[in-house]
């Protein structure tokens, strides 16, 4: 009935059109808030240079903003193209926060982007500063709902399963906007925008004192950009900790696929550096790591907040471990089948008129209702993520983001000493810092989204069974339309980009 | 943890705004 292949192409697609997606979203959650610093401190002052330096990172701002609602919207069709089986089953719950970020946060933004960006000599200062604030907060609340859909699909609550349709319906929208897996993920996501939107201006200003141009407009926003990066880097450490800490008990597969934790153990280390061997398997005798430098007992304290604490591996949620009360997904598998085979009963009972029946096979589903996706699963080695994507992806995000706490830490200090234009090696890193905050950021994602294979929705729908039912050709031809579009779309955006920037301030 | 992480987050905005100020002031470039 589903065509596995076409599973391949719908996941392909939506990773293909999410990443180009999240090239120009963390850049316009950073920016606008630097570019509200920036007018802000013209309002305060009245100086003219401190008006084209904000009007000339809001240009910059424009140009990144614009080819990020394209590849939005596409992200929200494709829900409907390829993934109608997962629209249909929740839609009703999912739908809800896209709606409101479309209705409220989208409109807000867009109403006053308009005004940001053509009202300069038409409205007064203080309702433009008013309006850029207001793009700030907007495109930010918009991420706030697009991660509390997210966050649910991480962490599904506020919900009922309503056996009749086969869908499941939102019983506590409170639950899920403050459900705390969709917090974590806001104020991590976030943060982590905002020092790519730091390192964007770091880079563009460095790259202006390598070639002596701009040299004051350059400086003042090395200034600014730094202590906003220092400070939302500080703040995602922090987050990233929570989000990691909530996998612990949300998401345990996906932690321990990251950690590269296999057989779980009480005052279990972090492998803080290893090489993956990619021939082990779940169950087997091998190592799982080829080379691995461990921090002991630091994993239990992290996913539990208590050294010395059990910290499942991956053998231990696959095969259950009764010690420590975890159930094999084979017995969980067992238990989904008989729930669908109950619900199809109740369905045909209920069609017959046949009362009795009904309630029978109901009562019968419902205790067993809970391990409804585990059916559609085909081996218990299905629900292990790839480890060496994830720890990889992790470890590489980690890594840069204590990397970057140092980065902003030495563009501050010697910003405000002024002897940043006569550190070359620093300012060419600070080009280059930019590229590095990208590959950061999308790595997060990758560990967000690979660790949560196979599930659409965690533990209820595996993705196999939430795609539309179409042939695999029209979703491959999609792809590399889309991989044509948005590579033009980027290499657009970055010739205008490096015009405007060769250009600079004055031509504004 | 959910207010204090909100919190933190407002917090995080504005005390950029005022940190990114006395640090132009010190550098004298505000």
């Amino acid at each position: 009935m589903f065509d596995l292949q076409m599973v391949d192409w719908a996941r392909a697609q939506f990773a293909l059109t999410a990443m180009y997606h999240w090239l120009f979203v963390p850049l316009t959650l950073g920016l606008s808030f630097l570019c509200a610093f920036f007018e802000t401190i013209y309002v305060r002052t009245g100086r003219e240079e401190w008006k084209n330096l904000t009007r000339f990172w809001m240009t910059l701002f424009g140009i990144n903003f614009a080819i990020g609602v394209a590849t939005g919207i596409i992200l929200e069709f494709e829900f409907g193209t390829n993934w109608s089986n997962y629209s249909w089953m929740v839609g009703d719950i999912f739908g809800a926060p896209l709606a409101i970020e479309g209705i409220v946060a989208f409109f807000l933004e867009a109403t006053f982007f308009a005004v940001m960006f053509f009202g300069w000599d038409r409205v007064s200062k203080n309702f433009h500063l008013f309006s850029t604030w207001m793009v700030a907060i907007g495109s930010n609340l918009s991420a706030l709902w697009i991660l509390v859909a997210n966050g649910w699909m991480q962490y599904p609550i506020g919900m009922a399963f309503n056996p009749d349709t086969v869908r499941f319906e939102m019983e506590n929208f409170w639950a899920v906007l403050f459900s705390p897996v969709a917090l974590a993920k806001f104020t991590h996501t976030t943060s982590s925008s905002f020092i790519v939107g730091s390192f964007f201006v770091i880079a563009v200003s460095s790259w202006y004192l390598l070639k002596g141009r701009h040299i004051e407009m350059a400086k003042k926003s090395i200034i600014v950009a730094s202590v906003f990066g220092l400070l939302s880097a500080t703040y995602a450490a922090w987050t990233g900790d929570e989000s990691a800490y909530s996998n612990a008990s949300t998401q345990p597969m996906k932690l321990a696929a990251y950690e590269g934790l296999y057989d779980g153990e009480k005052n279990a280390g972090i492998v803080a550096l290893g090489v993956v061997n990619p021939a082990k398997q779940p169950g087997d005798q091998q190592q799982p790591f080829l080379f691995e430098i461990k921090i002991p007992g630091l994993l239990s304290l992290l996913a539990n907040r208590e050294l010395g604490s059990f910290v499942p591996g991956i053998n231990d949620l696959v095969y259950g471990n009764e010690q420590e009360g975890i159930t094999s997904v084979a017995a969980r598998m067992e238990k989904g089948r008989e729930a669908i085979s109950d619900l199809a009963a109740y369905k045909t009972a209920k069609r017959a008129g046949d009362a009795t029946a009904a309630e029978i096979s109901l009562a019968r589903f419902n205790t067993n209702r809970d391990s409804l996706g585990y059916g559609y699963l085909e081996s218990p080695e299905q629900t292990v993520p790839s480890v060496a994507i994830t720890f990889y992806a992790f470890h590489i995000m980690v890594f840069f983001g204590t990397f970057f706490l140092l980065l902003f830490l030495l563009f501050l200090i010697f910003s405000v000493k002024d002897t940043l234009a006569g550190k070359r090696g620093l300012l060419m890193l600070g080009v280059g810092s930019f590229f590095l905050a990208m590959i950061a950021s999308q790595s997060g994602w990758v560990v967000a989204e690979v660790g949560r294979q196979p599930w659409a929705i965690q533990g209820l729908l595996p993705v196999n069974v939430a795609t539309t039912d179409i042939g695999t050709g029209s979703v491959q031809a999609t792809f590399f339309m889309f991989l044509a579009v948005f590579t033009l779309l980027l290499a657009a955006e970055i010739k205008i980009m490096l015009k405007q920037i060769k250009i600079g301030p004055e031509g504004l | 943890m959910t207010a204090l992480l909100l919190g933190g987050w407002v917090a995080l905005i504005f005390v950029s705004y005022r940190l990114s100020v006395s640090m132009l002031k010190k550098a004298g470039k505000f």
